[in-house]
């Protein structure tokens, strides 16, 4: 069958080459020459050879044409394509554990060669995909057909170990939502170390997706050791000394050496006791200020990933500022006591009024309280709408000066009463009905149902606050809300005896020690693990940028002003700059996954067995066992013969010529 | 800097870059004389050889007025050669001395043989004339030892192209009309006719005194054709068409060429004229030169 049957008009061109060979026969090359005098006419008989190549040249010239014009009329030919044996059509999800510990040893080489071996066994009618799992599921390569197993070999030759966790609660209940609802009959191949600290807390999280089978590929070891750097930091007894503590075992016979280098400089080195997992390094003075430590383990182990350690050590206390209408008042003095009392984390307290306010120097506070928020100044908002966006930390109260606003500055909420707030109808107290218990600066939330709240500042929450207190009325008392990286605890009564009696009651110093704990190391953490996100503190209006472990800029251009969050991926050291200063945030490999112990063969077991009873159906598949008539086009093929002819025929036809001109000189 | 004898030979492919004719004939006459080392033998009519009375019809520019002053008897100085001094080169410029199958065809190989022969006659001031013919005279320059009668012939040679078909018969018939001066006659040709035709033509000539010479020019390829595969000629001259076998080329042509050559010879030989065979890939002075020995010879 032709599709464009009008193009085989062309083999009327097929003329050509027989005009021109019957042409060439009739009029051979004359040769001048003096005079024929001397010449007499010869019997000339024509070499058999000649004659075939002459033939031969005639036929590639027709063959040539033919192909051409075949090839433009675009021929197709009935195929029986072999059946897609839909039925036994199988999605074959190849999940590869790309978290630090597969990094161990040859696990890694092994989990690539079972994951080739999975693509290779793949029937045609198969399909495919590859999946990476580590703290983000990333699917590389979505569902390709088998027959397309290239695709799935250059995918996975794309893919490296990380430095993250990987938790198999978090894959096995997320891979619903990745895999889709519609595919066919599902085989979860999961290639990974089985690793112990991976597993989640309920052991239920690891049960697969209804219709999925879960096909566990071991490619971990049993007598795998290792030895990882926990922690380095101050000593409890001595500020001058680092204590260095160390998890895991060692590989046997083998003494490994302690390194610790501050801020580039080599400050020690310790041999580690079998029985000890510490090292001390006393007489290690810093100065004020920020510190880079390094601690090292050599020799390497098997798992090198994690032999290093990075820490960013603060040596000043962390200051908190207290913000009021008055210094001197009441409320500021309520404050900076319950605040400076705070044994841990210890706070330097300072005390200021709200027309004395900078942004440079607030970014120089751990969290900021400010008494009845009203009492600000436009210019005073705006820094410490800065400093919260920037990654600060915030408690408010709402006071009478607040209620006198449509909308409370800094959180933006909508005051729902006017005046000076509201009073219990009855005249009497309201108390607080519920409490988020869960919450860290709630921890000791007992005694908050006995204050009681004669007044407060009715707000309405917004859509993305988180409403920690609620009173009888329903009407917030203490809402969380996050404004760019920074967090704000707003209470919604101020710190009075006319509004309420929380400054007398034994809850306030702990519910302010608290709140500072919380808002001070939520703000902080200069100290933080693989795959989780950093606050880079960058305002909107300040910009800045992140440098990565490798020194490589982080931030695309576009997120240099106002990118509140970054993910870390490298282990090492990042310096976020911005603002007019520089801050590193130290980022380390998560101490789970260092540790390589095994799941138990009964766990195993279980996971094998914990299938969903009632797999889900296959609706992504038609069943069609019938082989599939097509038409196959090959006018590729003949296009492809056309161009190896049209290569071969100036040869032959020089040879033609060669032994027609016959000359030698 | 003395050249070697195989750097002095010039090729027809070294004259043929040389645009200029009176360079080419300069240059090849120049090189074989040096070659000569200034032979007192070269010439036509240089060496002064007696004298003798004067006769009626003698140049009276020749009697020797010294001696009649002192023995009041007219003598004429007699030179060798004196009457040889008259030189007719008669060019062949039919359509086969157009062939070529080196550097230079023949038409071109006998243009420098010309040249070269004119400029040799003028340098000793003898008289030089040119007739150009194919099937009939197309070009005619009277014998002449003027200053610039070197130029017109050789510019005459410059502009002369290949013709049609031979006539030597009936061309000669004609020559015998502008020579009636006794003179050397030198014939530049393939000599593709008749030999007992050609010396039916020529006798003639050689009758009345003329001392001919046959300048037989060849091309390689028709002397010795080498073809791998039957080829089909076609005649310069008449068009006509013949296709021969290499093995033809090889045996029967040779032998016809051979008898040919043999009866051009005797022709030649049989009216008392001289043969040179001239190959157009032979060196110009090395054919001036083997032209002069023979002469010397004979």
């Amino acid at each position: 069958m032709l599709l464009a049957p009008l193009f085989l008009v062309g083999l009327l061109a097929i003329g050509l080459p027989l005009w021109l060979h019957r042409f060439a026969r009739d009029t051979r090359t004359k040769e001048p020459f003096a005079s024929l005098m001397l010449l007499e006419p010869s019997q000339i008989h024509r070499s058999r050879e000649h004659t075939l190549k002459y033939l031969f040249l005639l036929a590639l010239r027709i063959a040539l044409l033919l192909l051409i014009v075949l090839a433009f009329a675009q021929p197709v030919l009935p195929w029986r394509a072999p059946p897609l044996e839909a039925r036994d059509r199988t999605l074959h999800v190849v999940v590869l554990d790309t978290s630090l510990s597969m990094q161990q040893g040859e696990r890694w080489t092994r989990a690539l060669e079972k994951a080739r071996a999975l693509i290779d066994a793949m029937k045609p009618a198969d399909q495919g995909m590859l999946v990476t799992a580590d703290s983000r599921v990333r699917v590389v390569r979505g569902p390709v057909n088998a027959s397309d197993k290239a695709e799935l070999r250059a995918a996975l030759a794309s893919i490296k170990p990380t430095a993250a966790r990987l938790d198999y609660g978090m894959l096995m209940t997320s891979a619903s939502s990745w895999l889709g609802t519609n595919r066919p009959p599902t085989q979860f191949h999961f290639i990974t170390d089985l690793q112990q600290s991976a597993t989640p807390l309920q052991f239920a999280d690891l049960e697969p997706p209804a219709g999925v089978k879960l096909v566990l590929q071991d490619v971990g070891t049993a007598d795998a050791t290792n030895q990882y750097v926990r922690s380095v930091g101050p000593s409890q007894h001595d500020a001058n000394t680092l204590e260095v503590r160390v998890g895991g075992t060692a590989p046997p016979n083998t003494e490994r050496t302690v390194i610790l280098t501050v801020d580039g400089k080599e400050r020690g080195r310790k041999t580690l006791s079998p029985n000890d997992p510490r090292a001390l390094f006393p007489g290690i003075a810093m100065g004020p200020g920020t510190h880079r430590a390094m601690v090292a383990l050599e020799p390497p182990d098997s798992l090198p990933q994690d032999d290093q350690h990075f820490a960013v050590l603060e040596r000043r206390e962390p200051r908190a500022l207290i913000i009021g209408a008055n210094s001197n008042g009441d409320d500021v003095t309520y404050f900076a006591a319950a605040v400076g009392a705070l044994t841990n984390p210890r706070l330097a307290v300072e005390r200021t009024g709200s027309d004395a306010l900078s942004q440079n120097a607030l970014a120089e506070y751990a969290t900021l309280v400010v008494s009845d928020v009203g009492v600000l100044s436009n210019a005073a908002t705006s820094a410490i709408q800065r400093y919260l966006e920037g990654g600060g930390a915030v408690l408010m109260t709402l006071g009478p000066r607040s209620a006198q606003q449509k909308r409370i500055p800094l959180s933006g909420h909508t005051v729902a009463g006017g005046g000076l707030g509201n009073r219990s109808e009855d005249g009497g107290a309201r108390r607080v009905a519920a409490i988020d218990d869960s919450h860290p600066a709630l921890r000791e939330s007992q005694g908050w149902r006995s204050v009681r709240f004669f007044r407060y500042v009715p707000i309405e929450p917004l859509p993305d606050d988180l409403v920690l207190i609620r009173l009888e009325d329903g009407r917030p008392l203490l809402i969380e809300r996050r404004i760019g990286a920074g967090r704000l605890l707003v209470l919604t009564s101020p710190l009075d005896r006319d509004w309420n009696d929380l400054g007398v009651h034994p809850l306030f110093v702990r519910f302010v020690g608290e709140a500072a704990r919380y808002l001070t190391a939520s703000a902080a953490a200069p100290n933080t693990t693989v795959g989780s996100v950093l606050p880079t503190r960058l305002g909107a209006r300040d910009g800045g940028q992140v440098f990565d472990p490798r020194g490589r800029r982080v931030l695309a251009l576009s997120d240099t002003a106002g990118s509140a969050r970054l993910m870390a991926e490298h282990i090492g050291f990042y310096e976020v700059r911005g603002g007019g200063r520089s801050d590193w945030i130290a980022v380390n490999a998560d101490a789970r996954e260092s540790e390589l112990a095994r799941m138990p063969p009964t766990s195993i077991e279980q996971w094998n067995t914990l299938q969903t009873s009632a797999p889900a159906a296959a609706n992504g598949s038609v069943p069609n066992a019938e082989p599939r008539s097509e038409l196959k086009s090959i006018w590729p093929w003949l296009l492809l013969i056309a161009v190896t002819l049209a290569f071969i025929e100036p040869l032959v036809a020089n040879s033609h010529l060669h032994v027609r001109r016959g000359v030698t000189t | 800097m003395n050249a070697t004898p195989a750097a002095r030979l010039l090729t027809p492919e070294v004259l043929a870059g040389l645009a200029n004719l009176e360079l080419v004939a300069r240059t090849a006459v120049e090189g074989f004389l040096v070659g000569l080392h200034r032979s007192p033998r070269f010439g036509f009519s240089q060496e002064f050889a007696e004298f003798r009375a004067y006769v009626e019809g003698d140049d009276p520019r020749f009697v020797d007025w010294n001696v009649f002053a002192r023995t009041e008897r007219t003598y004429v100085r007699r030179y060798q050669g004196e009457t040889n001094t008259r030189l007719f080169v008669l060019l062949d410029a039919s359509a086969s001395m157009a062939y070529q199958s080196a550097t230079v065809s023949k038409l071109q190989y006998g243009k420098y043989l010309a040249a070269a022969l004119a400029y040799l006659a003028s340098r000793q001031h003898d008289p030089v004339g040119l007739i150009v013919f194919d099937e009939s005279i197309r070009h005619y320059r009277p014998p002449s030892s003027r200053a610039g009668s070197l130029q017109g012939v050789l510019h005459a040679l410059d502009s002369t192209t290949p013709g049609k078909r031979t006539d030597i018969e009936g061309c000669f018939l004609k020559f015998r009309e502008h020579m009636s001066r006794r003179g050397l006659v030198a014939v530049i040709s393939d000599l593709y006719c008749d030999p007992v035709a050609m010396s039916r033509a020529v006798q003639p000539l050689a009758y009345t005194g003329h001392d001919i010479m046959f300048f037989h020019v060849l091309d390689p390829g028709e002397l010795e054709p080498r073809w791998r595969d039957s080829v089909l000629f076609e005649d310069m001259e008449s068009g006509q068409t013949m296709e021969v076998s290499p093995e033809y080329l090889e045996s029967r042509y040779q032998q016809r060429l051979l008898e040919h050559l043999d009866g051009v010879r005797k022709a030649a030989g049989g009216m008392g004229a001289d043969l040179m065979l001239a190959r157009t890939d032979e060196p110009l002075d090395r054919a001036l030169r083997r032209y002069l020995m023979f002469r010397q010879r004979h």
